[in-house]
């Protein structure tokens, strides 16, 4: 399953908690509601006992009489008023006279009856008859002290519960309304509340480390979480910035430092006396020398680079062939060697806003890695159109290629591809990332292991 | 043609010295600023070779001092700067010229030998002729008219150094200074001895010596 996220989680949560409250609110309510109305029926039922008692019965010389009320409504006509239903034993327990539901059916209030009889006082009861449920109450007939019948007098309630059904619908629906509304207000409560985590998460992926120039400001209560956080992370930032800047320095301190030794090893092995036999190997041990130092350029090109220092120009003219024709020469040997052929498509000059050295730099990695990595006997082919905001460039070879790790790790400072036997020391892209972010040049990698690698630039 | 190299590393300084005198060039190295600064203006040198840090200075401040003091020698900067920044701020202070370090000695005689080139006003060109005498400071091949001329290392350096510097009087310990550097004696006779040699050699047109005598100042070579 997938999991939540914070924002998700929030919302559900606040969701959560406003569905308990409702669940516990409706209850109560519901049940207030019950016992009020069953409340207040007994009541009435008690009342209209009374009524008739006094009303519609005379229990005067231990008979039941029944008469009209002052209004001239007879007891049928009250019942029917009223929608109740009645029934009127005498004290031998037999119907006197039976009225509404208990006309048909009555033995499911013989015991209540007996129970009365027996204790003489009034008694309120529920109970389910020909599919209605009543409300009952049976009431003892005295005169004078003395039980001379009983009234049993009962109220349909299924109105009751069908009004009570009504209300659990009113509050399923309202409860799903606002189930779905607090989890909206969740949502976007959160969403507000998290935005400066956002910002923050924002932040530190467009992060570079080598120039770290963001820093978050939040406004709020210098005592809330969020707020302590991005502080805390501000501070960080400077002091990884800190550190970034005394890496790069030392970097640039430890390649300066070196060259006086590689100077001095260079001069003395051209003042060495050489034999025929010994100046190859010289020859040799000062190209290594060189390459030492090329590398400590490199290296001091990393901690240095800055946009700005000699391109004033933002559209200039590139004479890119001049490029092209440096590069093949580089390769010269290694192209022969491969039986590669490296085709070139190019206009001869490309309007860009990048120097001429940084262009070259990144045409000279991309393309001596293409064939680097291409396999014997196959092309490398750099692609190169001019359009109206700058130049598209393709280097496309049929080698090794990249899983998908390889290619995520390719422009890592000192990343050297997995199980690779080729020379390197992992630099050289980092370089081009580099220039590439400082001029906003999207590099665009597509690649398939043991297919080939597709490079495109936009400069 | 004498060199002054200010080079605080002494190995490097040293390899520097043995190299350039194989190219016969005379060579005088220090390894502070403040010795190099001293030297640099009491001798006339024909180029000043600067290593950018020193211990007691910096490269950039002895070339800025020379320059405030009227020195036009030919300036080298020798650093292991090698940004772009760098050789601007070096070039700005003076410099004629600006190598990183580590070079390779080609490089260092080539740029060397194309200062003093320019300094002497021929301009840029390697091949300078005195009437029927063509000298090339490149390959040190020297010509009368369509003959090759063998010369002495001695006598080509003086040679070289009296046409660099043609039509001027050039006195003798300018002379013992810039061809024979430290390692001779004031007092003897070698330049005259050298100088007889030369006239032997070369001749202008009617047999009339290039190299002319001038009493009681020093050599000068003219064409007429």
């Amino acid at each position: 399953m997938r999991r939540l996220t914070t924002r998700q989680n929030f919302a559900l949560t606040f969701t959560l908690y406003v569905f308990g409250f409702l669940v516990v609110l409706y209850s109560l309510f519901y049940l207030v509601f019950s016992l009020m109305s069953v409340y207040q029926l007994r009541q009435d039922l008690s009342n209209d006992a009374k009524e008739i008692i006094s009303n519609h019965l005379l229990l005067d010389k231990g008979e039941i009489i029944f008469r009209k009320d002052k209004t001239g409504a007879s007891l049928k006509q009250f019942l029917l008023n009223e929608n109740a239903s009645a029934l009127i034993l005498d004290a031998k327990k037999s119907t006197v006279r039976s009225y509404g539901l208990f006309i048909y059916d009555n033995t499911i209030l013989q015991p209540f009856i007996n129970k009365v009889q027996a204790s003489k006082k009034p008694e309120n009861i529920s109970v389910s008859l020909n599919k209605q449920k009543l409300e009952v109450i049976v009431v003892p007939l005295k005169t004078n002290g003395v039980q001379i019948g009983i009234l049993v007098l009962g109220i349909s309630v299924t109105d009751l519960y069908g009004f009570k059904q009504i209300m659990i619908d009113v509050f399923l629906l309202l409860g799903f309304l606002s189930v779905a509304g607090s989890f909206i207000v969740g949502y976007v409560l959160a969403g507000r509340t998290l935005t400066p985590l956002i910002k923050l998460a924002k932040v530190v992926e467009e992060m570079d480390f080598d120039r770290m120039e963001s820093s978050l400001t939040v406004e709020g209560n210098p005592q809330d979480e969020l707020v302590l956080l991005i502080n805390r992370f501000n501070e960080m930032t400077i002091r990884l910035k800190d550190m970034a800047s005394r890496q790069k320095e030392f970097v640039a301190n430890a390649s300066h430092e070196l060259k006086t030794p590689l100077t001095r090893a260079i001069t003395s092995l051209e003042v060495l006396p050489s034999s025929p036999e010994t100046a190859a190997e010289i020859e040799l041990i000062k190209g290594d020398l060189f390459q030492i130092n090329a590398l400590l350029d490199k290296l001091l090109l990393l901690t240095r680079l800055k946009k700005d220092s000699h391109s004033p120009n933002k559209n200039q003219s590139i004479k890119i062939n001049r490029i092209f024709s440096i590069i093949k020469k580089q390769l010269e040997g290694k192209l022969k060697e491969k039986q590669i052929t490296l085709t070139i498509t190019s206009p001869e000059i490309i309007k860009t806003s990048i120097p001429f050295e940084y262009l070259e730099i990144i045409l000279s990695n991309f393309i001596s890695n293409a064939v680097k990595y291409s396999f014997n006997q196959k092309a490398v082919r750099v692609r190169v159109d001019q359009h109206q905001a700058g130049a598209d460039i393709e280097i496309v070879d049929q080698g090794v290629g990249m899983t998908k790790e390889e290619a995520a790790h390719m422009f890592d400072r000192f990343y050297r591809g997995g199980a690779n036997k080729e020379k390197g020391y992992g630099v050289g892209l980092s370089i081009v990332k580099q220039i590439c972010d400082l001029y906003n040049i999207d590099i665009k990698v597509s690649s398939k292991k043991n297919r080939g690698t597709s490079i495109k630039i936009s400069v | 043609m004498h060199i002054l190299v200010i080079e605080d590393d002494e190995r490097i300084g040293e390899n520097l010295k043995t190299f350039l005198k194989k190219e016969r060039f005379q060579t005088t190295v220090v390894n502070n600023a403040e010795d190099g600064l001293f030297q640099a203006e009491e001798e006339s040198y024909d180029v000043v070779v600067i290593d950018w840090m020193l211990p007691d200075g910096s490269g950039i401040d002895i070339c800025r001092k020379l320059r405030s003091k009227n020195r036009a020698v030919p300036i080298l900067m020798l650093t292991a700067k090698s940004q772009t920044e760098d050789k601007v701020e070096g070039l700005a202070s003076g410099a004629d010229d600006y190598l990183t370090k580590p070079f390779a000695k080609e490089e260092l005689v080539a740029r060397i030998k194309s200062l003093i080139r320019r300094s002497a006003e021929t301009k840029g060109s390697p091949i300078i002729k005195i009437g029927n005498l063509q000298l090339n400071i490149n390959t040190t091949e020297v010509k009368l008219g369509n003959k090759i001329v063998n010369l002495a290392p001695k006598e080509y350096a003086l040679l070289e150094y009296l046409t660099l510097h043609k039509d001027k009087v050039i006195d003798r310990m300018t002379l013992l200074h810039h061809v024979w550097g430290d390692d001779v004696d004031d007092f003897s006779n070698t330049i005259d001895v050298h100088i007889r040699y030369l006239r032997q050699k070369i001749a202008g047109k009617n047999n009339k010596a290039l190299i002319k005598t001038v009493i009681n100042k020093g050599y000068m070579i003219c064409e007429d």
